[in-house]
């Protein structure tokens, strides 16, 4: 019964297979559609369930519990819709049966780690999606794409190497390579601070923290639009996931150790992403890119949430089922935002100022107006954190909301200016619609005891009101302005002054270089000269080798001495 | 049964080696049907003698020679680990080499001098004494060369003189060090823990030295700088000898043989005691750094992944020097996993040679879509080479550095993610190239034109193989007959008693 589970797995593996191995010059697109399915209907039917595969990897444990469940069926329902998205949009791509190969493989990634509760299973379904994701990245192969497929894949080389060095600092403290024993670990190793930022850092590049962040505007706008749907919406929550299950939140872990100060920078990265992002995100080009530092922005809220959890863990429970709630909200309302700007590219149809209208009911849901997912998880979200001498943070957290409506403006702006095709591409249509009515549907389905009229309390209301108002006061302003202050951030920020820097400092490498083969020509004169010497020292030492009292030091002697010879003569190459 | 067993396994390509060097040159198909049943039937022996020595039975073969000196073929755990990896990538290299090597002069020679290879492969890894494990070790020097120059050409010639260079001089260090060795102890046989536990301290200064002399010989074939020039100039061999050479026969019985002199004649305690541990880790960590960034310097594919062979067996020595089970795991699962690995590589290199003409790397463009299975196997075995899960290498990265944290060892971690990122470096590229680039118009050499399969099946089918392997190694680790399984049996057995 509980091999179920391999199931959301298993059948994207087998699409892979199929695709891969098929030679028909058409591949058909529904494998992306179809292959999701089952890991929904799990997520959304099955009971909560274990499943075991000790003969696996390390030990395998898969569960489908209170926290897999809600992200387990917010992925599925992405992937789902990004596939039917694909139908149309990629119909023409000559190299659709490589998208689709590494489409697949991401998705495979991206459902395993969801449900993987061991740490062997977990890391290489999060190293799976991170490293096909590269080939959804670099798809379009401009000069662009490449570029941007490269910082993406050395960020997500350093994320891994700092993940891995996490997990082998904790080793000798770990009972059993679980991810649930991670925060004990942490609490008892005597490096347990050390690998907790270790682990923070390397599932951090993935979460999109301030500082590790540049790859994420570079990489969304020219991965292809569906792709760029689940980067957003989907897998970048995996580093969140594993910060929630791997730092000691909550239980013994969180009783015998104070991480205080760790958890004020958590807090303070997360409040800097929202509102430097946000400022950056307004100051962009293209639609995308807008989205992608909403995105970190928003991350940067959760980052918040997972800080304060760890000062007080007494406000775990409620913080996690907030931060569950955020998570779905914000994965569906993104990948909405996504998929229209495919449809204003494709209107079929559509006015422009439709195509505006649908987009603004998931922007309107990030900004958290009344009655929608947005305003939900921005209630549990404040209810955790009331009454809790953390008022500021409360006040912080409100005005992060300007900065996600004013991003919402310039996006809308950016949108309404994308040039529309006349091509027909019924399939996106129908994929905006199945992303706006689960985006406006899905939350509700969630466990959260969450009175249903509670997001339209005056107090709400008034929030929403005045941080939709400051946000289109700023506009209006910058609008007006614009033709005397032109300020423009490139997409991607820190990369491109870190990219000079890199540049300077390898245009040192070619002296270095010669002055190393300069004293290896030295080095190679007096290794043959030493050895010669040498060599005649130890026959030397041999032929006196007689003496039973000298025995040992003779032989320890000779023994260096040919040592000596034959090491100075190795390192001589005879002109090879 | 049980003495004869231990001789069995070694007749097998004795005989076989015998035999196709008496056979003319045209009789193909004889050789090869030979060959295989020969490869066949020692599996088949070795398979025998895991599941015996698995319920703790013993197999040993033992001639006197001279005094107290004896010729002993002993079949422990640790003697199986070898022996079952040089067998079954015996089996898979001479299916490659027959499809490799077809329509080439003078097979006979060379299947004749690869049997006789993989003898003394297995004689070194049953040897149960140090005397009998030089007669083999020398014995693998003298049949591989004929392998190296089997082309006969300048370049050939010259790669062999300093293949023979080095090697000689390795074994003149390690005769030296086991007569030194002798003469302080007396005869000493591999004993599961070590004969020098209980030697007097005045003695201790003789022996390091003589452990310094006695790695220093085996680390020519385990490739160890400063003495691994050997190996990239022996690339010159063809594809199937750089397979054998590289993942079982020459580097596999250095490694081997540090394994037997840490923890079966020193004795790993006491190798700890004698303070030669920690200097062992810091050379093999220096050998990692070093062929990695040598890779990186190198055009050629096959260069490139000697220089990564450099690197990669030096873990094993690593994971050795560090005191504990884990990194004792860690050092011999990565036996065996960087053996399969390595293999796939290797094959996958023979393959892009034979069938398209390529050597350099950037000829690798567009290769994927020619050539999708061996690009595949390629593009596992670089995972694993990187240590990405769930190839085998993320399981023996993963043990290195458990066992270095638990021997306090903290910048051996460090040393293990430098030569993760420098892997990267170095791997990366060639899998960008492979399936994101666009082709050259046309190919170097294409003397396989794409049919039915990609390439000439009998170089395909045992680099699918060794690919689903090295997969197979890792998702199954914790399996009962999975390597990590075995290495933790030996390392069991090792410590305990």
């Amino acid at each position: 019964m509980s091999w179920i589970l391999i199931l959301a797995t298993l059948v994207p593996l087998a699409a892979f297979l199929f695709v891969a191995l098929c030679n028909t010059p058409r591949v058909a697109p529904w494998y992306a559609v179809l292959t999701p399915l089952p890991a929904l209907l799990i997520a959304l039917v099955a009971p909560d369930i274990t499943m075991q595969a000790p003969y696996i990897l390390f030990g395998v444990v898969w569960e489908l519990d209170s926290l897999s469940r809600p992200l387990l069926a917010m992925t599925a329902i992405l992937w789902l819709l990004g596939g039917l998205f694909i139908r149309d949009y990629l119909r023409d791509d000559p190299a659709l049966r490589r998208f689709l190969l590494f489409w697949l493989l991401t998705m495979l990634g991206n459902l395993a780690l969801i449900m993987a509760r061991d740490i062997a299973s977990f890391y290489t379904g999060f190293a799976l999606m991170t490293f096909a994701a590269y080939g959804l990245v670099v798809h379009n192969a401009s000069r662009e794409a490449l570029h941007a497929g490269k910082v993406y894949l050395v960020m997500a080389l350093i994320g891994e190497v700092l993940i891995l060095a996490g997990f082998l600092t904790l080793l000798p403290g770990l009972v059993e390579p679980m991810l649930h024993y991670v925060p004990l670990a942490i609490a008892t190793e005597s490096y347990g601070f050390v690998a907790a930022a270790l682990l923070f850092t390397g599932f951090g590049v993935k979460a999109g923290v301030l500082g590790l962040h540049m790859w994420l505007p570079l990489a969304h706008p020219v991965a292809p639009t569906p792709a760029s749907a689940v980067l957003s919406g989907a897998m970048i929550k995996a580093g969140l996931l594993a910060w929630m299950q791997m730092l000691p939140l909550t239980g013994e872990a969180a009783e015998l150790v104070r991480l205080d100060t760790f958890a004020m920078w958590i807090i303070a990265l997360g409040l800097g992403a929202a509102f430097v992002a946000g400022v950056v995100g307004s100051l962009q080009d293209q639609a995308k890119a807008v989205l992608a530092y909403s995105s970190i922005s928003q991350m940067g809220i959760m980052t918040t949430l997972v800080g304060v959890a760890l000062l007080r863990p007494e406000l775990t429970p409620a913080l996690t089922v907030a931060i569950v709630a955020y998570i779905v909200h914000h994965g569906l309302a993104k990948g909405a935002l996504f998929l229209t700007v495919g449809l204003a590219q494709h209107p079929a149809g559509l006015s422009r100022v439709a195509v505006l209208l649908i987009a603004l009911l998931p922007a309107l849901a990030l900004a958290g107006a009344p009655l929608t997912s947005g305003a939900a998880a921005k209630y549990l979200m404040k209810d955790g954190l009331y009454n809790q001498q953390l008022d500021q943070l409360i006040f912080a957290l409100t005005l992060a909301a300007v900065a996600t409506a004013l991003l919402m403006l310039r996006f809308l702006y950016l949108l309404g200016q994308q040039k529309a095709s006349d091509k027909a591409m019924p399939s996106v249509t129908l994929a905006v619609a199945g992303s706006i009515i689960a985006s406006l549907l899905l939350i509700w389905w969630l466990p959260l005891q969450l009175p249903f009229m509670a997001p339209i309390s005056v107090s709400a209301l008034w929030d929403a009101t005045w941080t939709l108002g400051l946000a289109v006061l700023i506009a209006g302003v910058a609008y007006k302005s614009q033709s005397f202050i032109q300020l423009s951030i490139p997409a991607g920020d820190i990369v491109w002054p870190l990219q000079r820097i890199l540049r300077l400092i390898a245009r040192l490498y070619p002296p270095l270089r010669d002055s190393a083969s300069w004293l290896h020509q030295r080095w190679q004169h007096l290794t043959l000269g030493g050895s010669k010497l040498s060599l005649l020292a130890a026959t030397h030492i041999f032929s006196r080798l007689l003496s039973e009292r000298t025995l040992q030091r003779n032989i320890a002697l000779a023994a260096a001495l040919l040592l000596i010879t034959f090491t100075l003569l190795s390192t001589f190459k005879r002109g090879a | 049964m049980n003495f004869w067993l231990p001789l069995l396994v070694l007749a097998t390509s004795l005989v076989a080696a015998l035999f196709i060097f008496t056979l003319p040159e045209e009789r193909h198909a004889l050789r090869g049907s030979f060959n295989l049943l020969a490869a066949v039937v020692k599996i088949a022996l070795v398979g025998w003698m895991i599941i015996a020595v698995a319920n703790q039975q013993t197999f040993e073969t033992r001639f006197t020679l001279m005094g107290d000196i004896d010729f002993v073929l002993r079949a422990d755990a640790l003697s199986l680990l070898f022996a079952g990896l040089s067998s079954l990538l015996w089996l898979f290299t001479t299916i490659y080499a027959m499809g490799y090597l077809e329509g080439t002069p003078q097979r006979s020679r060379f299947f004749g001098f690869f049997s006789l290879c993989v003898a003394s492969t297995m004689g070194v890894s049953m040897a149960g004494n140090l005397f009998t494990f030089l007669i083999f070790f020398e014995m693998l020097t003298l049949s591989t060369y004929p392998l190296v120059v089997h082309k006969g050409s300048a370049e050939a010639l010259r790669a062999g003189r300093t293949y023979l260079f080095y090697t000689i001089g390795g074994g003149v260090a390690l005769l030296v060090g086991i007569a030194s060795l002798h003469a302080l102890v007396g005869h000493t046989e591999f004993v599961e823990t070590g004969v020098l536990r209980d030697v007097s301290p005045d003695l201790y200064p003789a022996l390091t030295a003589i452990f310094v002399l006695l790695i220093a010989g085996l680390g020519v074939k385990a490739a160890i700088v400063p003495l691994h020039g050997w190996l990239p100039a022996a690339m010159v061999a063809p594809a199937p000898v750089s397979a054998l050479l590289h993942a079982v026969a020459v580097v596999k019985a250095g490694a081997f043989g540090v394994v037997r002199v840490i923890y079966n004649v020193f004795g790993v305690e006491f190798s700890y005691q004698l303070g030669v541990l920690v200097p062992l880790a810091a050379v093999a960590s220096f050998t990692i750094i070093w062929g990695s960034i040598q890779a990186l310097r190198q055009s050629d594919i096959k260069k490139r992944l000697a220089f990564s062979t450099v690197s990669q067996v030096s873990y094993i020595i690593l994971g050795l020097s560090l005191f504990g089970p884990i990194g004792t795991m860690g050092g011999l699962v990565h036996l065996l996993h960087q053996g399969i690995m390595k293999v796939t590589l290797f094959f996958c290199a023979g393959i892009f040679a034979e069938t398209l003409g390529i050597t350099r790397i950037r000829d690798l463009n567009g290769v994927g879509k020619r050539m999708p299975l061996t690009s595949a196997a390629f593009t596992i075995g670089a995972f694993g080479m990187i240590g990405i899960p769930p190839v085998a290498g993320f399981i023996s990265k993963w043990y290195l550095g458990w066992g270095a944290m638990e021997a306090g060892l903290h910048w051996v971690l460090g040393v293990l993610l430098v030569s993760s990122l420098l892997n990267a470096a170095y791997f990366l590229p060639v899998i960008y190239r492979l399936w994101f680039a666009r082709p050259a118009p046309e190919w170097p050499d294409e003397q396989i034109p794409a049919g039915r399969f990609e390439t000439n099946p009998w170089l395909l089918l045992p680099t699918v193989i060794t690919a689903a392997f090295s997969l197979g190694a890792g998702v199954f680790a914790a399996a009962a007959w999975s390597p990590l399984s075995w290495a933790e049996l030996i390392a069991v057995r090792e410590y305990l008693s």
